[in-house]
């Protein structure tokens, strides 16, 4: 049986009816001869009853809508619209009316084009499959340190929460400190008091000496596989989600000539903690107590291997000089910048006060005497004074690192990292407590390095978060997931090395008797959907469904057929633009009133690492001026890899295009994240001027 | 002449063999002929009009004899096979050609990290002609020939 397609077009209640001539849209797509009908606020319930008596009597199947951006009207047409077997979304509003209302002309005529071009695309269309699922109402924290522990009781106030700790007990690096600063409550016994607490409520698993060591499923119903020491089978909790409170260790800076591990009295500010914790500090070599302590500052850190500054070592280093200092041990401290912000500025003066030494300088060296004696020389940088120490004990402030094992764990989770290795949160800034998965949360200094104070704040956060997504109750899933051709595949492991979310396996099948080949197989649990698979594929077989290279090159051929038809004089310039940050970009710079010229026509994809280098050259081959790639910046490209993908397809059909003596100056890509509409802007302008210079396509009509 | 004495880094059998060759020679080695059912012994033969650089044979080969190779030649798109289920690369062997100005004169440069397009590399030194590569690939883009360039595999290994 065909489907029936329809095309509603909305005018938000008349006010794009100003730019776009809605009549001759109407007029110009009667040739389609299809049902066509214009709504006013598709948006509201009488718009949608409008729709919905339109759908009805014309019985369609598959509607094109073109309105305001699908962002703001998809999810409720979708539930409201339950016939419909597909959409397709023209953003009338912010993709064509609004920018480009100084020529209504051009807005009409781009509005007809894109419709017509979603038409031709939703034929080739299929149903997509959506799933809906209930939210497990439960969390698995990873680390139980005091970022882990008070998310695990603040959730715990309405979900169950597990807390998996790599060690046999919980309280993280807390378990090496001493006292709180500033004040006197021993850290000791606030982790009791937490434990206890921890103990009480009944909603807490705690699974100590177990680390993960696999998570699979979606966000709201992800399977996390725990492997404890001493247990033969891994053992699997199935929670809604999942908060990452893996937090912070010290590096071990041996590597560096600072004497470290050639003297038993060269230690870390650890193992100072602990010395303090214990109330015994002593040289490890004599086992006395130390006149002198040199402290120095920003070990392994501020440098070329770990650029950031650890933010809370000068806090803690000054405290423990002050504890010190009360044992009547004198302490020199040798730092960059002494960076003791907010109300650890006092800490900082009242150390002075109290007689600890600063030098604005770090040690050129230290050496290790025969008998085991210190010999520092350093120079204070304010002064220029050189300085020859010879203290009992030096303590290194060394760089705080993630935890060991936050790589593979990112692996695992499928979560992006920063090039400082910590956890990479989804928007930098505005929300530091989501990853770039959902239902996936960090906690604490997983994040970035954290004292206690601001570990809990983030760690409440997190569980607000966490609840929040929770109390979501049901989710809804595409499940858009690639087709794989068997008779096409070969078994090239292309994709599935490419898969950032090891959603495809190779599988082995029997071709003959004797030859067993493999194919490529899809998780549609594991899948998110991107298509970089896709574009990869050497042979075509793995095709992201209702994205796959029949969608995109039927609206590449329909617009530019269109524009022929239309007698289009104007360059044309064709946006692969990802339906992510690139698309809500693009309803950015319309929403904000901004105008660019009407001769870009949008093909959405998934994500740019979709966009493959035969998409580009099909866009040329049928005779756009220009194609430009709009995609998210790499490192906040929702499905890890695209947007890196897209840089390397970009460039290689770059290196093609200069080799085949077609100007590569014509493809241009742009990173911009939703905030940022100005660099769209700034891009269509760009190769509209390239064009204006090197003229139209070359190959145009031949 | 050269030092032909055997280091221990060299750890290889196939190496030792070459190397004593190569002290036993008194002239310039050219090609020589390999009986056929000899095994062990061989040229592995590329065509990289079949190649989709999918990496299936440098993953098979132990030896590090045959290796993924950052470069791509358009000319070798141009010979490409017409029942090839490789539809991607006649589509990319299409396009070039309809957007060509001018005729492609050395291979591209692919970036570091994309997948699936490419060459491979051989290094003949390496190569115990085990057949493996040529088994795995399912686009006969790899054969064998019953000979040795010595000249090339001396080359090679100077």
């Amino acid at each position: 049986m065909d489907m029936v397609l329809g095309v509603a077009i909305c005018d938000c209640g008349e006010k794009l009816g100003k730019i776009i001539d809605y009549n001759a849209v109407t007029e110009a797509m009667k040739g389609l001869k299809l049902p066509i009908q214009k709504i006013s606020n598709l948006c509201l319930d009488a718009g949608i009853q409008d729709l919905k008596d339109f759908v009805k009597s014309n019985e369609i199947d598959k509607l094109v809508i073109g309105a305001c951006t699908p962002k703001l009207i998809e999810f409720k047409l979708r539930q409201e619209l339950t016939t419909i077997k597909e959409f397709e979304f023209v953003i009338l509003r912010e993709h064509v009316a609004w920018p480009h209302k100084s020529d209504p002309e051009k807005a009409t005529k781009k509005a007809i084009i894109l419709l017509k071009a979603a038409v031709a695309a939703l034929n080739v269309k299929e149903k997509v499959e959506r799933e809906n699922y209930k939210v497990e109402q439960s969390a698995v924290i990873i680390g139980g340190g005091i970022a882990g522990i008070e998310a695990a009781l603040d959730l715990a106030s309405d979900v169950n929460v597990w807390i998996v700790e790599r060690k046999e007990v919980l309280g993280g690096n807390l378990l090496n400190m001493g006292r709180i600063f500033p004040g006197d409550i021993s850290i000791q016994e606030v982790i009791k008091e937490k434990v206890k607490k921890i103990k009480a409520n009944s909603k807490i698993t705690v699974k100590n000496n177990t680390e993960i060591t696999d998570i699979i499923g979606k966000p709201g119903a992800y399977e996390v596989t725990i492997t404890t020491q001493g247990v033969n089978s891994p053992e699997t909790l199935k929670c809604g989600a999942i908060v990452v409170a893996t937090g912070i260790e010290e590096s071990n800076p041996s590597h560096l000539n600072l004497g470290y591990g050639k003297s038993p009295d060269i230690i870390l500010q650890t193992d100072l903690g602990q010395m303090l914790r214990d109330n015994r500090v002593v040289v490890p070599s004599s086992n006395k107590k130390p006149e002198k302590v040199l402290m120095v500052n920003c070990v392994n850190s501020r440098d070329e291997n770990n650029f950031y500054c650890s933010k809370i070592c000068c806090t803690y280093s000054i405290h423990h000089a002050m504890e010190l200092a009360e044992k009547g041990i004198e302490t020199v401290i040798s730092y960059m910048d002494i960076r003791a912000p907010y109300k650890y500025e006092n800490i900082y003066r009242e150390s002075r006060k109290q007689g600890v030494t600063f030098i604005r300088g770090k040690p050129q060296s230290i050496e290790v005497g025969p008998d085991n004696e210190l010999l520092v020389s350093v120079e204070n940088t304010l002064t220029n004074e050189l300085y020859e120490l010879k203290p009992d004990l030096i303590v290194l402030s060394s760089a705080l690192v993630p935890s060991k094992g936050i790589e593979k764990l990112a692996e695992i989770a499928g979560l992006k990292t920063k090039p400082s290795h910590f956890i990479s949160d989804l928007y930098s800034k505005t929300n530091t407590t989501q990853t770039t998965q959902r239902g996936i949360f960090i906690a604490g200094s997983a994040f970035t390095p954290m004292n206690i104070e601001d570990s809990i704040s983030h760690a409440a956060s997190a569980a607000v978060k966490t609840l929040k997504f929770l109390k979501e109750g049901t989710l809804t899933r595409d499940l858009l997931v690639p087709i794989i051709d068997e008779d096409l595949c070969n078994g090239c492991q292309t994709c599935a090395k490419t898969c950032q979310f090891n959603a495809i396996s190779m599988i082995v099948k029997t071709k003959t008797d004797e030859e067993i080949v493999q194919k490529a197989s899809v998780d549609p649990t594991k899948c998110k959907g991107c298509g970089t698979c896709s574009a990869v594929c050497p042979t075509g077989a793995t095709q992201l469904k209702n994205y796959q290279r029949g969608v995109i090159f039927t609206k590449i051929e329909t617009i530019m057929k269109s524009v022929k038809e239309d007698n289009w004089t104007d360059p044309v310039i064709l946006a692969l633009i990802c339906e992510e940050c690139g698309s809500c970009g693009v309803d950015i710079a319309g929403l904000s009133g901004f105008e660019y010229p009407a001769n870009a026509f949008g093909i959405d994809v998934p994500c740019a690492g979709r966009v493959g280098v035969i998409d580009i050259l099909k866009s040329f081959v049928e005779g756009a001026d220009g194609v430009l790639v709009v995609q998210c910046p790499e490192q906040s490209c929702h499905y890890m890899f695209g947007s890196h993908n897209a840089n390397l397809m970009v460039q290689f059909t770059k290196n093609i295009l200069d080799e085949i003596g077609f100007d590569s100056a014509r493809l241009l890509n742009v990173a911009i994240v939703s905030s940022e509409p100005d660099k769209f802007i700034k891009a269509i302008q760009k190769l509209n001027e390239i064009i204006k210079e090197i003229g139209p396509n070359p190959t145009k009509g031949g | 002449m050269k030092d032909m004495s055997i280091t221990w880094t060299e750890k290889t059998k196939r190496r030792y063999l070459l190397n004593m060759i190569r002290k036993l020679a008194v002239k310039a080695p050219e090609t020589i002929k390999i009986p056929e059912e000899l095994k062990g012994f061989g040229t592995v033969v590329y065509d990289a009009t079949k190649c989709i650089a999918c990496g299936s044979c440098t993953r098979m080969c132990e030896d590090e004899a045959i290796v993924l190779n950052n470069i791509f030649d358009l000319n070798s798109l141009k010979n490409i096979p017409k029942d090839t289920n490789a539809k991607n690369r006649v589509l990319l062997a299409e396009f070039i050609n309809k957007l060509k100005r001018k005729e492609p004169e050395k291979p591209v440069a692919v970036p570091e990290g994309l997948l699936g397009i490419g060459t491979v590399k051989l290094n003949l030194s390496r190569c115990i002609a085990c057949k493996e590569c040529i088994r795995i690939c399912d686009y006969d883009a790899l054969s064998m020939k019953p000979e040795w360039d010595l000249k090339e595999i001396m080359a090679e290994i100077q």
